[in-house]
């Protein structure tokens, strides 16, 4: 039937059908089983073989941190004029990263999109770690660590006034907001699959642990009401919140007058960028998480074409912003501007960079044009990674590209990266992966609630007599076992 | 929902055709407005009323032109956005889209005056007067040494020479009839054979063409008002326009629909759902506009540019601080709010009156993008010379409002006239679609 599917037909009507979001037609306690089997089974080999080294290199990160505080911030390589470099830069990448997350589990909650249910969890735990990444480089960089509550308005003995006017403070509340609403929403997703694992569990101190972090979830239909509804309201207070983090964050360029960094399209470009490199690293992640726990039928093929679309529209806005800058650079016939422009792409010392940026994040994407590329597991996770580093990149163009080259042609000055800016970034790859292992080890990695949610058999009508008509896929649309339906 | 889910079997198998005879007296209306409008319009246009009244005029008509443009625009976004995004909700209210967007073919006709009478268009830009009056590209860099403000026009020639123009004018024009064109006759081809293949290559057509469809938006916003002030420049300046024209033909397609269905048409087809969806992404472009609006006027309020602030200090001067105001308060936070509501997104009548608003909003937004011009650019310079002003610039122009509800009467008349007819022309939603059954049977 499939081979002929575009073909007309005279007589009953025929119906497209959507693509099943969990293959198989497994039922609820398969589900379960397959899931909670995660964190209730020994962890396979591989999951040492990536944790050893994540918390070696998490290690590493911590002396560096602890040798920058010993002996001072000039350990990193900033110097006039690049008084930001990597430090701001790791930071907007790590930030950008936990975009991702909220994004999937608020934005797509609220649009209905139910494909959300496999990756959400994951995502949103992805997003977590990568915001306390980012939080470690604006608060190291104040040197003295434990002063760095000086950054919140409160009353202190110092007469330390903070500056409301700068966008730098409204980072700070910006990033703490979303963080703390991140977690709430993380945790409430959490409590049915908390309470599904206290009561899989024989005795003791894990059946213990499980029963306090679930609070007393007992499944009760007034317990699903509260819950749906504060899922709800948390997702719509989530949505604004994955917004104002990166506007926030581009204003602390944008508000500047320095050429190459004040453009009005900045806050949606940094939005539009954060959704794009955040995906990149769901798609790093999800892809071998699905093949190591055999989670093919709930992390389908059609998820991953889904996410290689949104990476494919995103990084596509990002380079109409790209271009957008070079057009306006000429446009304005502003000298500054367009002297930005050309050190930057053109003949500045740091031009690869800016190539590099634009090869990762503008042309690698386009190959998910192409169907075959956005269903090969290889192709996809080859863009992800281009997309990884080139969203890296464009920070480090912004940022340090921009004040090598400043006002002061006397001043001109190429950043060079110390060991300790090095194996600092490095070593949050290392705090990252390991969060994100013991988050599998300890946690169900699929909302399993939720997942149930979106079969067909939740549908209550379900099995009541289907639509008169041919029930028909698109025709090279999924694997062999999801064939149409007979006509009724 | 009902207890009842409805089956396709409930619905007349060959669609529901709009009669025009039901519909002949408000099209008849609109059609007279149109023709009278147009009359006062050619009056202007042509210098009938003097070289200053034509120069005046030339706001009025750019101003209902490109409101009208934007609506246009935005149902050939909605339209190929359902497309490419392969969804389901929509296909029941999909034509009213459609047919919006096929009305650019008349917003091509209706552009016609900008390029072809040299009275209007040296009228709105001013770097058409300075090419004109220096002949060349040599001449204007010439004219340059002595005066020094031309030199950023010099900087510009390879972007905004009238040759470069025009060239673009056309393909934005091209562009756009060409590709909705193929959507609204693929999608009515369906009508007849069902063939899924319409579906198919509907959403193929889409997708990359979204990209030159952003574009054409872009540059055409650039091209007709941007550069009313050539020497201002923003880089948010295409995604404020397509955030505003999406959201004002999403308020104009709901509108339509309540008439369409207040005259029995789509009853089963269309329901509250439908209205809620609609509703949502009214709330969510109320959003988006606001948040690109305050992006844009916030860094450049906060950077302080001279260069940059002159747009909105213009704005921000006279009675035009009202409007400004009004954008604040009445675009964005009243809609805002309104717009909260389930219940209120659900209830049709309420959502008539919100999309009323919500088009008044956006013609006091393009109003004000575009008005605020006209005084200072006619009284001043080589323009407000040969129209004999001295002294300083104004800031009002009485008695051109005439013009500008002239231009709008007849440009809206016959635009919407046309909608009319068109919507009859063939079924009111797509009757074979394969993804009809899920569209009628939406909920959210």
């Amino acid at each position: 039937m499939a081979t002929t599917a575009t073909a007309p037909v005279s007589g009953p009507p025929r119906i497209l059908e959507r693509e099943p979001l969990v293959l198989n037609k497994h039922s609820y306690s398969w589900i379960t089983n397959r899931v909670c089997g995660i964190v209730e089974n020994r962890q396979p080999m591989i999951w040492w073989i990536l944790f050893v080294p994540s918390v070696a290199l998490f290690l590493v990160m911590a002396a560096c941190f602890v040798y920058l505080v010993s002996t001072g911030v000039g350990v990193w390589g900033q110097k006039q004029p690049t008084s930001w470099a990597w430090d701001i830069t790791n930071f907007v990448f790590w930030i950008g990263i936990g975009h991702a997350g909220t994004l999937i589990s608020a934005v797509l909650f609220l649009t209905r999109q139910k494909w959300r249910t496999s990756i959400n969890r994951a995502s949103e735990a992805m997003t977590l770690f990568a915001v306390m990444c980012a939080g470690l480089f604006p608060a190291f960089h104040v040197g003295r660590v434990w002063m760095v509550w000086f950054l919140a308005p409160v009353p202190n003995a110092n007469a330390i006034w903070q500056n409301f006017k700068s966008p730098l403070l409204w980072d700070v509340f910006a990033v703490s907001t979303y963080f703390t609403v991140s977690v709430l929403f993380w945790y409430l997703g959490l409590l049915p699959d908390l309470a599904t694992l206290r009561d899989r569990c024989k005795s003791g101190i894990k059946k213990a642990l499980y029963g306090i972090f679930a609070l007393g979830w007992r499944g009760g239909n007034r317990q699903w009401n509260h819950y749906e509804m504060a899922y709800l309201l948390l997702a719509a207070l989530s949505t604004p919140l994955v917004l104002s983090v990166h506007s926030v964050v581009s204003f602390d360029f944008a508000t500047s007058i320095v050429p190459g960094w004040h453009t009005t399209i900045f806050p949606p470009y940094f939005v539009a960028g954060a959704i794009f490199g955040g995906f990149a690293m769901v798609l790093t992640l999800m892809i071998p998480a699905r093949s190591i726990y055999g989670l093919q039928d709930l992390i389908t093929m059609k998820h991953i074409d889904n996410m290689a679309k949104i990476i494919l529209l995103t990084g596509t806005i990002v380079g109409y912003a790209y271009c957008m800058e070079l057009f306006m650079a000429y446009f304005s016939a502003n000298p500054y501007e367009g002297q930005a422009f050309q050190l930057r792409a053109l003949h500045g010392p740091s031009v690869w960079y800016y190539y590099a940026m634009f090869f990762c994040n503008v042309i690698a994407p386009q190959i998910f044009w192409f169907k075959k590329a956005r269903n090969s597991l290889v192709w996809v996770m080859i863009v992800s990674m281009f997309v990884n580093a080139g969203m890296w990149y464009e920070r480090y163009v912004i940022i340090v590209t921009t004040l090598e080259r400043h006002f002061m042609p006397g001043s001109w000055r190429v950043f060079d990266a110390t060991w300790v800016d090095n194996w600092t970034f490095i070593g949050t790859f290392g705090f990252f992966l390991m969060n994100f292992l013991l988050f599998i080890r300890f946690l169900p990695v699929i909302a399993i609630a939720e997942v149930k949610g979106v079969l067909p058999q939740s549908n209550p009508h379900f099995d009541e007599h289907a639509e008169r008509g041919t029930h028909e896929l698109q025709p090279d649309m999924m694997g062999a076992d999801s064939k149409p339906a007979a006509a009724h | 929902m009902s207890s009842h889910s409805i089956t396709l079997d409930d619905l007349p198998r060959d669609g529901e055709r709009l009669d025009l005879a039901k519909v002949s007296k408000l099209n008849g209306a609109l059609l007279v407005v149109g023709i009278a409008g147009l009359a006062v319009s050619v009056l202007y246009l042509f210098g009938f009323l003097g070289a200053q009244k034509q120069a005046e005029f030339a706001y009025s008509w750019l101003f209902a032109f490109f409101f009208f443009f934007t609506l246009t625009n935005g149902g050939i976004f909605w339209t190929m956005l359902q497309h490419v995004s392969n969804s389901g909700w929509s296909v029941a209210v999909r034509r009213f889209f459609e047919n919006l967007g096929a009305n650019v073919k008349w917003m091509a006709v209706f552009a016609l005056p900008f390029i072809l009478i040299p009275g209007i268009r040296s009228a709105l830009w001013e770097w058409i007067v300075e090419q004109q009056h220096a002949g060349s590209y040599e001449g204007l860099a010439t004219a340059a040494k002595v005066n020094h403000h031309l030199a950023i026009l010099v900087a510009k020639h390879g972007y905004l020479n009238i040759t470069f123009w025009v060239v673009r004018a056309v393909f934005y024009f091209g562009f756009l009839i060409g590709i909705i064109g193929l959507l609204r006759k693929w999608s009515i081809q369906q009508d007849t054979d069902g063939d899924f293949k319409h579906t198919f290559r509907s959403r193929a057509l889409c997708a990359f063409p979204m990209l030159i469809y952003a574009l054409v938006v872009t540059f055409s916003a650039v091209d007709w008002v941007m550069a009313l002030d050539y020497t201002w420049f923003s880089t948010m300046w295409g995604v404020y326009i397509f955030a505003g024209g999406a959201w004002g033909s999403m308020a104009f397609s709901i509108i339509a629909l309540s008439y369409v269905r207040s005259q029995g048409y789509l009853k089963k087809t269309v329901s509250m759902e439908h209205y809620h969806v609609m509703g949502k992404f009214q709330l969510v472009f109320t959003i988006f506009w606001a948040y690109i609006a305050f992006s844009q006027f916030f860094l450049i309020w906060y950077a302080n540019i001279t260069e940059e602030t002159r747009f909105y200090l213009l704005r921000n001067t006279g009675g035009w601080w009202w409007l400004s105001n009004a954008l604040v308060w009445l675009h964005f936070v009243a809609t805002f709010v309104i717009l909260l509501s389930a219940g209120r997104k659900k209830t049709p009548n309420v959502m008539n009156w919100v999309c009323g608003w919500i088009l008044l909003n956006h013609l006091v937004d393009i109003y004000w993008l575009i008005i605020p011009e006209r005084a200072p650019s006619l009284t001043s310079g080589k323009i407000g010379e040969a129209l004999g002003y001295h002294g300083e610039p104004l800031l009002w122009l009485s008695g051109a409002w005439v013009g500008d509800v002239a231009a709008f009467g007849g440009i809206g008349g016959i635009c919407a006239w046309a909608y009319l007819r068109r919507l009859a022309k063939a079924s009111l939603y797509p009757c074979k679609d394969p993804r009809l059954l899920e569209s009628v049977s939406c909920t959210n």
